[in-house]
């Protein structure tokens, strides 16, 4: 299989990564698709890809985010949106589980094609003591080296009561307080408020303070403390303890804070079959109800569908549920990359005296010069791409882009872009993209219309991935839930496929429904066909639905899916 | 022990509550208990964890053992700390409790789920020893042989359809569940040869101490 050919150096200097086509700079502008040249024209406006540059070491001069408030074109306004890739889940040294620097990190995914990522290490005592604040300086330091990708400074919140998030600012002076404030006061593991066992005495509470973590970061934002803040949930689905009540409470607590979820875990090496990964569910989903799941959640939703999240694969599942009221969540997908699938490097030794609790931090890693195959993850980029549909290059439009769900994400280089657009037949109204709202006139018919350009380069396992089909996914958009604990969506189901096996470059793909009398949304998702199966809800919801992933069974490389967040459609009249 | 999976020959159920979030607590609770019976149950035990709801969720042991052994079961409950609540239920005799009050729900819950084989996921079963012996060192057996060395029912893939002639990968560890009136290992699978339960000893608990 591919993955047995695909050798991670570890040396970096010598390693030779395949560069997106738009940021090589042995790829001239005439053999660049369109998009592939809006992106290159992108970056280039931002100062970022001048002449000769491709390779990371001749990429110099001031970080990005110095210059992020000048000019915004307002992508709805007929600017063409960029979509920016990035991996908002990713760990260093300075998390108790992982290993790399962030320059490593930092310089894997600009490598791997990225634009953006976030470091998130995880939240806890040592984390808010030291962590937070030594991390900064290397973050400092990774923006300058590699001016093309954004690197944004988060943490990977222990969300009170719940799993863990990751939790993001906005580049700027107050980034290290906000974020270290944050962690003393709202992390679970800092505040001993990790339990939300159902019906226990200080799940309320716990409950609660979560709540109010939210609404201290935008109380940051408002006061213009930060530019911006945001939360994603992690890994929502694998231990059962995001309930549907909690999902609903953070997106509810503030303006945008809060806004959506891993749709695909990391870790999706982990299951490649192999020693030490016998047992091991994709994206470590091997875990079983307990005393702290919430007790609704089938046995079914503990393992991930084609590398995905339960909430997110199962069509008429959570996620549609929450777009059934309208509730703008979206889906990304990440690395949570912590030590990587055959990598060589390990940590280096600690001085005597030191632990990871004195600094902080492990020491920097060392090659141990064996690749390491009971490991579980992918480098940022390597196989999981958040694609952020932005206007202009800079951190804030990313986080912005994020907000507003132009978002679409993608395993193992699927395609290589997409866009979607929801328009009236009738003139005059409005069109929407990705996590828009097009308003269509009652009784009116609208057109979905999807551009895909099909990948052309091998991926980073080293072949060409084919797009074998296309589905969209309708829904009903029908208002508040009454429980606010229900994950599921009745009127959700696919409307259409489209068998796109053997097409290549780029084509459209349109659908046209007619006489849309209720508020309803769209979504996309796609696949290399390899491995499907009816869905959770049955073969009349999604008759090609992704199959469950099994224990130490299960290649990443072999079972490719893209998903699109909603655009949703609006009634007048 | 044909007992236990076709004539229902008497039997009693007990149901215990600790209150105990940890499954692993929860099992070494009836340790004691299980080691007490033995002498007169033979390996016709059955002792199973359940996730109960009242009065907060929390895991609740059960344990099932031929009539021959009640004396034994009896007196090993009551040697079971002061914290705890029982409910014992038996064939043909009212059902019994003591203990925490605010318990005897949750015991009454894992009692009844045993007793009727709609619930628990058992830790101790008929057959168990003998399958680790039969699993040898690579840990696989053919599923005909599990369930005619075990209490096992079945073996039921989330994945569907499975070859006659399938083997369950056990790794030495099997924890199957009653599920409408059956002892059932809950596996999926890619190959169809090749069952994978869905339970492992030590699944990937990333980060929770840190």
């Amino acid at each position: 299989m591919p993955h047995d050919t695909h050798d991670h150096s570890h040396d970096h200097s010598h390693d030779q990564p395949a560069l997106p086509a738009w940021a090589d700079a042995e790829v001239p502008d005439a053999e660049l698709s369109a998009r592939q040249l809006s992106r290159r024209s992108v970056i280039r406006g931002a100062g970022l890809l001048g002449a000769g540059a491709g390779a990371m070491s001749v990429f110099g001069g001031a970080p990005a985010f110095a210059d992020q408030a000048a000019s915004r074109p307002d992508p709805e306004a007929g600017q063409p949106l960029v979509y920016l890739a990035g991996d908002h889940h990713i760990h260093t040294q300075a998390s108790s589980d992982a290993l790399y620097r962030v320059a490593d990190q930092a310089r894997r995914g600009a490598e791997f094609g990225l634009d953006w990522m976030v470091i998130t290490d995880h939240g806890g005592l040592t984390h808010s003591k030291l962590g937070v604040v030594n991390v900064n300086p290397d973050v400092r330091a990774a923006r300058s080296e590699n001016p093309r990708a954004l690197l944004f400074q988060g943490l990977e919140w222990n969300i009170p009561a719940a799993e863990h998030a990751t939790v993001f600012v906005a580049p700027g002076d107050n980034e290290v307080s906000v974020l270290q404030q944050f962690e003393k006061d709202y992390d679970g593991v800092v505040k001993g408020a990790t339990d939300g066992t159902t019906g226990g005495p200080v799940t309320a509470a716990n409950e609660a303070l979560a709540i109010a973590g939210l609404q201290f970061l935008a109380a940051q934002k408002a006061s213009g403390t930060v530019a911006d803040a945001l939360m994603l949930a992690n890994h929502p689905a694998r231990k059962g303890l995001d309930s549907p009540h909690e999902v609903r409470a953070w997106r509810d607590a503030t303006d945008g804070i809060a806004i959506g979820m891993e749709g695909a875990p990391g870790h999706q090496a982990a299951a490649i079959p192999g020693p030490g990964h016998e047992t091991n569910g994709r994206g470590f989903y091997d875990n079983a109800p307990s005393s702290t799941s919430f007790p609704a959640y089938p046995l079914e939703s503990y393992v991930t569908y084609g590398g995905f999240d339960w909430m997110t694969a199962t069509v008429g599942g959570l996620w549609d549920s929450l777009l059934a009221e309208g509730r703008p969540w979206w889906i990304t997908a990440n690395s949570d990359s912590h030590t990587v699938y055959n990598d060589t490097l390990v940590r280096g030794a600690f001085n005597p005296g030191d632990t990871f609790d004195t600094l902080g931090r492990y020491p920097n890693p060392v090659d141990g010069g064996v690749p390491l195959p009971t490991q579980g993850d992918f480098f940022p980029g390597q196989y999981s791409r958040t694609h952020v549909g932005a206007g202009s290059y800079g951190y804030l439009q990313v986080m912005d882009g994020l907000r507003k769900g132009r978002v679409w994400v993608d395993h193992g280089q699927l395609i290589e872009g997409l866009s979607a657009q929801v328009k009236a037949k009738n003139p005059g109204l409005a069109p929407a993209t990705l996590g828009g709202v097009a308003t269509v006139k009652r009784g009116g018919d609208v057109v979905l219309t999807i551009t895909i350009d099909t990948a052309d380069r091998p991926n980073n396992a080293g072949f060409l991935p084919a797009l074998n089909r296309v589905d969209v996914i309708r829904g009903l958009v029908t208002g508040a839930a009454a429980d606010p604990d229900s994950f599921g969506a009745p009127t959700a189901q696919v409307v259409k496929s489209f068998d796109t096996s053997g097409r290549t470059g780029r084509f459209t793909l349109t659908l046209t429904l007619s006489k849309v009398r209720q508020p309803m949304y769209l979504r996309i998702r796609g696949t290399d066909g390899n491995r499907t199966r009816p869905g959770l809800l049955g073969s009349t919801v999604d008759p090609f639905g992704p199959a469950a992933d099994v224990r130490g069974s299960a290649d990443p490389w072999a079972d490719l899916w893209f998903y699109a967040n909603p655009i949703f459609v609006n009634v007048a009249g | 022990m044909l007992w236990l999976r076709t004539d229902r020959s008497p039997t009693v159920v007990a149901g215990v509550s600790a209150l105990h979030a940890d499954r692993d607590a929860a099992e070494d609770l009836l340790g004691d208990v299980v080691a007490a019976v033995r002498e007169l149950a033979g390996d016709d035990v059955v002792a199973c964890t359940h996730l109960v709801s009242r009065p907060q969720r929390h895991e609740a042991v059960s344990i099932e053992v031929p009539e021959r052994a009640e004396g034994a079961l009896r007196g090993a409950l009551f040697r079971l700390p002061r914290s705890v609540a029982v409910v014992v239920v038996g064939t043909g005799r009212a059902i019994a409790g003591f203990g925490v009050s605010a318990q005897l729900d949750a015991a009454y819950e894992a009692a009844l789920g045993h007793w009727d084989r709609r619930s628990g996921r058992a830790f101790v079963f008929p057959g168990q020893d003998e399958l680790a012996q039969r699993a040898g060192r690579d840990g696989v057996v053919p599923v005909r042989e599990v369930v005619a060395s075990t209490a096992i029912d079945g073996v039921d893939s989330t994945h569907g359809r499975y070859d006659e002639d399938a083997v369950l990968v056990t790794r030495g560890f099997i924890r199957p569940v009653f599920r409408d009136g059956r002892l059932l290992v809950l596996a999926g699978h890619d190959d169809p040869t090749r069952l994978v339960p869905w339970e492992v000893p030590d699944p990937t608990s990333c980060c929770v101490d840190h």
